[in-house]
């Protein structure tokens, strides 16, 4: 009985002791939240590249980005090599003129040798002997333009997008002979040199890529526009699907050539900021899965950020920022490669987003659709 | 004469009634004692609190004198615009706590297509959304934490106003554009808060 009663009195303590460690105590603190909105700092404005369609504040966009046909140069292979090459055979008299021109865009340059890659070149035969008239790429911004010579004339030029490029020979006087570069249609350099007058001229072929092996990088190519020395022009825009200008080419290794779905780098889509304050703004990409070789860019005037980059997923999601002072514009820039077996369009899902420079306090994101093809 | 008795038999038992209802108060002592303490938890700025929000503006955070109420101001435009670390919940006591928020009174105009309140610790371990355009309890049949002693949560906003209708040249024209919440803490997670 003794038992009995400690028991009982032992279960009424612990369940005090339990509701105790329990109580409901429950402390309420007061929290308000008010937006004071304001007009959007940032606004979107067209290009004109490319059909835009931008909300009614000018903070969203859907670009329709039109997926022409370009022969892409590809050498992935520091043991192999490719050149793509049309044979011309064509005599060179005096007074006569002789040009080729495309569109170039070199990417994805790897060259630890130095050899460099061949945007344009025209091989031209003076007495018998090749000489090879060329625009080289080595990396970084500037091109060289080699003449017959050795002397080699380096020209700046902004490599992140495509050029036009042009050379152009032709014999003034039976005993000399010129070499034009032209760059996006402006006369870059010129050489002259004499030759003997009785020396037999004749155009031999027109290429691009490189037959040293030791290099690796993506070359496109596109509206191919050549005027043989009686005046004909012989054009290829390659929207057909098929190369019917390099028809002499050659490769070796994983390199060769193929006409895929292109669009050249190319501003896409304006941001001006219309405060005083400096912001600073960047391009983000949501998660995909399609047969597509892309990047996207933003530049400001001075400064172009690094790129996100898409290899049949996302590789690389974001940009890095730039600045986009008061009053100013930045501009976004993108670069599609889909082979011609691709379903299109891919839609690519991307973010413009900006925050007030030296803060992180507020981002604001922008939502930005690109439908390509 | 016999009517007489039973009269008084009546009346004697109307009086016994009587006393068995009257009206009998008894009293024990109750005391409730009050002892404040000092509040265990606490409101304080973020690192962005006070920070440059758009157009020139501040992030406006404030707090009553005990840091035991809150108020945030931010000035978002279109689209979705996020606050980050404005303000930070802190445990000063010793010992731990179980939270959750509760709306009272959501936005609920309609061009504010998204509001919500991002609430986390230094690893991530505790990370929450409160959605600011409903009422009602986050966690709604649980506790978020503990946030043990000494340890801080950090929150953040995230607003997105839609563009329809608006224009670029002026402000969203929002007809609600306050909320209410409580942060409501016990020191137990097994009851519900009333």
């Amino acid at each position: 009985m003794r038992y009995f009663f400690f028991s009982i009195i032992f279960l009424l303590n612990a369940f005090v002791l339990m509701l105790s460690l329990h109580a409901g105590i429950f402390t309420y603190y007061p929290v308000s939240v008010f937006l004071s909105p304001v007009a959007p700092p940032v606004t979107f404005a067209g290009s004109g590249t490319y059909p835009t369609f931008i909300g009614s504040a000018n903070t969203s966009a859907v670009v329709e980005v039109v997926a022409n046909k370009a022969l892409h140069v590809y050498d992935y292979d520091v043991g192999g090599r490719v050149v793509v090459l049309r044979t011309v055979t064509q005599s060179l008299t005096s007074g006569g003129i002789f040009s080729i021109q495309w569109v170039a865009f070199v990417t994805n340059y790897t060259d630890p040798s130095g050899v460099g890659v061949i945007l344009q070149e025209i091989q031209v035969n003076i007495g018998g002997s090749p000489y090879y008239v060329s625009i080289y790429y080595y990396g970084g911004n500037q091109v060289y333009f080699q003449g017959p010579g050795p002397t080699t004339y380096v020209y700046p030029v902004d490599m992140s997008v495509a050029h036009v490029l042009n050379i152009t020979v032709s014999r003034p006087a039976a005993n000399r002979l010129r070499i034009s570069y032209y760059v996006d249609n402006s006369l870059a350099y010129t050489y002259d040199y004499s030759i003997p007058r009785r020396a037999a001229v004749t155009v031999y072929s027109v290429e691009g890529g490189r037959y040293d092996t030791r290099n690796a990088y993506d070359l496109y190519v596109d509206d191919v526009r050549m005027r043989s020395v009686t005046g004909v022009i012989t054009s290829e825009d390659f929207e057909d699907g098929v190369d019917d200008f390099f028809v002499n080419s050659y490769s070796s290794g994983n390199a060769g050539k193929v006409v895929v779905y292109y669009t050249f780098p190319k501003i896409f889509l304006l941001a001006r900021n219309n405060d005083t304050k400096t912001y600073a703004c960047k391009l983000i990409i949501s998660p995909l899965t399609a047969p597509v070789i892309a990047s996207f860019y933003v530049r400001n005037s001075t400064y172009t950020s690094t790129s996100i980059k898409i290899k049949n997923s996302v590789i690389v999601g974001e940009t890095s920022e730039v600045l986009l002072g008061g009053g100013s514009y930045t501009y976004m820039y993108l670069n599609i490669t889909a082979p011609l077996t691709a379903s299109l369009p891919i839609t690519f899902n991307l973010q413009f987003v900006y925050r007030v420079y030296d803060s992180d306090g507020v981002t604001v994101h922008y939502p930005i659709t690109v439908k390509f093809g | 004469m016999k009517a007489e008795r039973k009269l008084i038999a009546l009346l004697a038992v109307a009086a016994l009634v009587s006393i068995v209802n009257a009206s009998v108060f008894v009293y024990y002592p109750i005391t409730v004692s009050l002892q404040p303490t000092q509040p265990p938890i606490i409101f304080s700025k973020g690192k962005n609190a006070g920070g440059q929000d758009l157009y020139g503006n501040t992030i406006g955070v404030s707090m009553g004198n005990a840091n035991t109420s809150l108020t945030i101001t931010v000035h978002p435009t279109y689209q979705t615009n996020y606050y980050r670390n404005i303000t930070v919940i802190k445990n000063q006591d010793s010992k731990a706590y179980y939270f959750k928020i509760r709306v009272t009174d959501a936005f609920t105009d309609t061009k504010i297509t998204n509001a919500k309140l991002r609430i986390y610790n230094s690893g991530r371990s505790i990370d929450i959304w409160v959605y600011l355009t409903s009422t009602g309890d986050t966690p709604s049949d649980s506790w978020l934490g503990p946030l043990n002693a000494n340890e801080k949560w950090f929150v953040d906003i995230n607003i997105t106003i839609s563009e329809a209708g608006g224009s670029p040249n002026s402000k969203p024209s929002l007809d609600d554009n306050s909320a209410s919440l409580q942060l409501i803490y016990s020191p137990q997670d097994a009851e519900s808060a009333p």
